[in-house]
């Protein structure tokens, strides 16, 4: 379990560090792949780690045991990379599904979904998406350039080159979900009121 | 607290409470402050620790997502808390991700440990607290806090010590007032104590004031003084039953001397009793035994008294009756005479041996009837008046004598005549007896005979009664018997009457004896006259002749040697009629021989014989001695004295010339015989 726990620390300690000295060369736009890459790896990292923040409400697990779903929408690379991290992990005692969803109704029931994010690609149409799982107790988690749409429950920017993130706590708590008060000191801005 | 300070209660009580609320003090305050030390480094670690905690849990998400601002924003949190010196996060990787530091503190931020852990140095309380996010390890919280102990402790003893000085004041304070509730009652009861000791008053009690310790001590004072007065009292009790006793027993052992004095009184009396009884019985022995000697003397005197004129009387009947003697007719009457007087005496001596004997034994008989004197007078005037005639001696009787006295008629007789024999016999030739008869009172009367002869001295009349003894009269020419006196002195005690004498020498005695009178007394004048016995001498002084000196007191006897002696030519005889002239005699005239009485007046034979002895002059001649003591022993005493031969009296002639011859030779042989001996035929 330790070496579980140790191995991704490392990785990312690595991928920070491989960040940091890419934020340098920033400027360089030869470089932009790199930049998406770690930005990309940050962001799966932390969709991981929000989970552990979050808590849902009672009876959505079945079980302890019960598997934890995190739905990929619109982001291949992400998903992979978030298998990759997740991949013999745990939130709060459940182990970790990713799904990678395909154009399909994300709100289906028969996907199960505990944490639902939209990659970028999926912007146009984010609010359609957002408003199909409305209803349900899924942790929404969003990309959107224009910051936090309605129905999302955090919302990944970039802040002086580095991944940070906004929340709405009001929106999650509609949802039945409970934000921990330390995501939400972390959060790069809250938003206190629904839009 | 030094113990030599604390003299009294008061300051050992102050003490005890001082020492004990310091001590109590400073126990309290020690375990307040460590127990307080100890819950502020407990409350530090935890403090410490809570805010580790809490920092790491904040700080979780900042680690998380790499939100260093977040990270820096919980750390300066610290800034309201003075204790924290420096904090800091590290990141999983160790590396350093969040710092802070108090003002004007520099912290080297040392490399965290793998685990947590916390550690003080110094004054520095150090903690390492990874942060677990999810189960996951996401960083480490780092802080170093002040760890103020020191100053702690300092202010902990400032405050102690101000306590201690405000308690120890205020115990003092109250101590002071309480230690009196305490004191008080002792220093009464010692009060009292020394009054009991000092007035020996046991009656006193000490007052209880209060129901403690104090109160006991009380109660038991006063039951110990209780205790104390009944003891006393018992042993003065019995001091007093001693003191009793101690007076019966003195009682009593006085009462046991008294006891003891009484008895070694009676022990002396009855030793006293014994000695009185032995000295009687003594006396009694001695009385005996001078009776028997006194017995013993008297035989042995009368055999003497009675061999004298035995002597007398059978030497002149040997010279008469022998053939080779031609006597004339005259020598034959003086021979006859001689002899006849010698009878005569015998036979006076014999009667009044018998007489005495009677006396002596008791079987005289007295018929005691009233005589009148002067009939008493006359007869024995008569009887007596011619042999005082034949000496020239007048004789003077009182005159009408009518005194009667109580007496036997013929033994008065007897008495009267013995006295008045005696008077005239011992009185001087031509001499006087005067004879008185006069009253002493109205019962007695006294006769008395005076005569005016030599007198006696005071020997000579002490032992004037005793038989046989002439007073020296036994040379003189009267013949006695020495039994006259013994006889009347008895026989006037038998008529209860007492003889006595009063003599004075040269002048002359007076005997006398007193009756019981009846009546009356005359006087009968009488005549008497005495007689002294004279010297005889030798027949001339023929020198051819050798000379015989004999020392005879009896006249017979020196007659009968003479008349010996005058056959024998070759001897002349000297005569001596005591030891001491013949001694005289011995030396003036050279004796052959010498010829010695043993029983003379005054020297005795023996006596003269060592005088002779002793003197050169005298020493060679040698003694015959010639004696009436004819017992056996008297003999063989002689022989030892030195005599040449002894010869008993009555005297044989034969023997007498044989022993005479024997010593003239062996005077010869000592002396060279300038004379010559010639033997009888």
């Amino acid at each position: 379990m330790a070496q579980l726990i140790h191995f991704p620390v490392r990785l990312l300690a690595f991928c920070l560090l491989l960040a940091m000295s890419l934020n340098a060369l920033s400027a360089r736009a030869e470089v932009a792949d790199h930049s998406d890459m770690i930005e990309l790896q940050v962001k799966a990292a932390f969709l991981y780690k929000f989970g552990s923040y979050v808590a849902w409400p009672a009876g959505e697990f079945s079980n302890a045991s019960s598997p934890l779903t995190i739905g990929v929408l619109g982001a291949e690379a992400l998903a992979d990379q978030l298998a990759q991290i997740t991949q013999g992990r745990t939130i709060n005692g459940h182990p970790i599904v990713v799904r990678k969803l395909q154009g399909e109704n994300p709100g289906s029931p028969d996907n199960d979904l505990n944490v639902l994010f939209v990659g970028r690609s999926h912007n146009a149409h984010l609010g359609a998406i957002l408003a199909a799982v409305k209803g349900r107790p899924i942790l929404t988690v969003t990309e959107s350039d224009e910051g936090l749409v309605p129905g999302s429950m955090i919302n990944f920017v970039i802040v002086d080159g580095k991944v940070r993130f906004e929340v709405a706590p009001e929106m999650a708590s509609r949802e039945n979900l409970l934000i921990s008060a330390r995501l939400l000191a972390a959060a790069y801005r809250v938003s206190l009121r629904a839009s | 607290m030094m113990p030599n300070l604390l003299h009294t209660v008061r300051q050992k009580l102050l003490g005890v409470i001082l020492f004990t609320t310091s001590t109590a003090l400073i126990i309290a305050l020690g375990a307040f402050v460590a127990y307080n030390l100890r819950i502020y480094r407990e409350a530090l670690i935890s403090d410490m620790t809570t805010q580790a905690d809490l920092l790491g849990h904040m700080t979780a998400p900042a680690l998380t997502f790499d939100d260093k601002q977040l990270a820096m924003q919980n750390l300066s949190f610290f800034q309201t808390r003075s204790t924290v010196r420096a904090a800091a996060i590290y990141k999983a990787s160790g590396n350093l991700f969040a710092t802070y530091e108090a003002k004007g503190e520099k912290d080297v931020f040392p490399k965290p440990p793998v685990k947590d852990a916390i550690f003080i140095e110094g004054e520095n309380l150090t903690l390492f607290k990874r942060i677990f996010n999810d189960g996951e390890f996401v960083g480490t919280v780092y802080l170093r806090a002040d760890y103020a102990l020191a100053n702690r402790v300092f202010d902990y003893l400032g405050i102690a010590a101000v306590v201690m000085i405000v308690a120890m004041a205020i115990a003092l304070v109250f101590s002071i007032r309480m230690q009196r509730a305490v004191t008080q009652p002792i220093l009464s009861i010692a009060g009292i104590a020394r009054e009991v000791v000092e007035q020996r008053n046991y009656s006193r009690r000490a007052e209880k004031t209060s129901d403690d310790e104090v109160g006991m001590l009380v109660e038991s004072f006063n039951d110990m003084l209780a205790e104390i007065e009944r003891r006393t009292r018992e042993l003065e009790n019995s001091n007093l039953e001693i003191a009793r006793e101690v007076r019966e027993r003195g009682l009593a052992q006085q009462e046991v001397m008294r006891l003891n004095t009484e008895l070694e009184t009676r022990v002396l009396e009855r030793t006293a009793q014994l000695e009185e009884a032995n000295q009687e019985l003594a006396q009694a022995k001695a009385v005996a035994e001078k009776a028997n000697q006194a017995k013993s003397a008297f035989l042995s005197s009368m055999s003497h008294e009675l061999r004298t004129p035995l002597n007398a009387i059978l030497g002149f009947t040997q010279l008469l009756a022998s053939e080779t003697m031609t006597l004339t007719p005259e020598k034959r009457q003086e021979f006859t005479a001689h002899i006849l007087k010698a009878g005569k005496h015998l036979l006076v001596l014999i009667n009044e041996v018998l007489d005495l004997a009677k006396v002596e034994s008791g079987t005289l008989t007295l018929s005691l009837e009233p005589v009148l004197l002067s009939d008493i007078m006359a007869e024995c005037r008569e009887m007596i008046q011619p042999l005082a005639n034949g000496r020239n001696i007048r004789l003077v009787f009182p005159q009408d004598e009518k005194s009667h006295v109580v007496a036997d008629r013929t033994r008065l007789k007897q008495i009267v005549l013995n006295l008045l024999s005696n008077a005239v016999k011992y009185n001087r030739d031509g001499g006087t007896v005067i004879i008185g008869c006069s009253p002493t009172d109205s019962e007695r009367v006294r006769i008395s005979v005076q005569d005016t002869g030599a007198g006696l001295n005071a020997d000579q009349v002490e032992h004037l009664f005793q038989p046989f003894n002439r007073l020296g009269q036994e040379a003189g020419a009267e013949e006695g018997t020495g039994i006259g006196l013994v006889v009347t002195k008895r026989l006037v005690e038998m008529m209860s009457g007492n003889i006595g004498v009063t003599s004075t020498v040269g002048v002359g005695s007076t005997f006398w004896i007193e009756l019981k009178s009846t009546n009356g007394v005359q006087y009968v004048a009488a005549d008497s006259n005495a007689k002294r016995i004279t010297h005889s001498n030798g027949n001339g002084s023929d020198t051819t002749k050798r000379t015989l000196l004999y020392v005879e007191d009896n006249p017979a006897n020196l007659k009968l040697v003479q008349e010996i002696i005058a056959f024998r030519t070759d001897l002349r005889l000297l005569m001596a009629a005591d030891g001491s002239l013949g001694i005289e005699l011995a030396r003036a005239h050279q004796p052959a021989v010498i010829l010695m009485d043993i029983n003379l007046p005054g020297m005795s034979g023996s006596q003269a014989l060592q005088t002779l002895r002793k003197d050169p002059a005298t020493s060679h001649i040698p003694v015959i001695a010639l004696s009436a003591n004819a017992m056996p022993h008297d003999v063989k005493k002689g022989l030892a004295a030195g005599f040449f031969r002894y010869l008993t009296k009555p005297i044989d002639i034969e023997e007498f010339l044989a022993a005479l011859d024997s010593a003239l030779e062996s005077a010869d042989s000592a002396h060279g015989g300038d004379e010559n001996s010639k033997e009888l035929p």
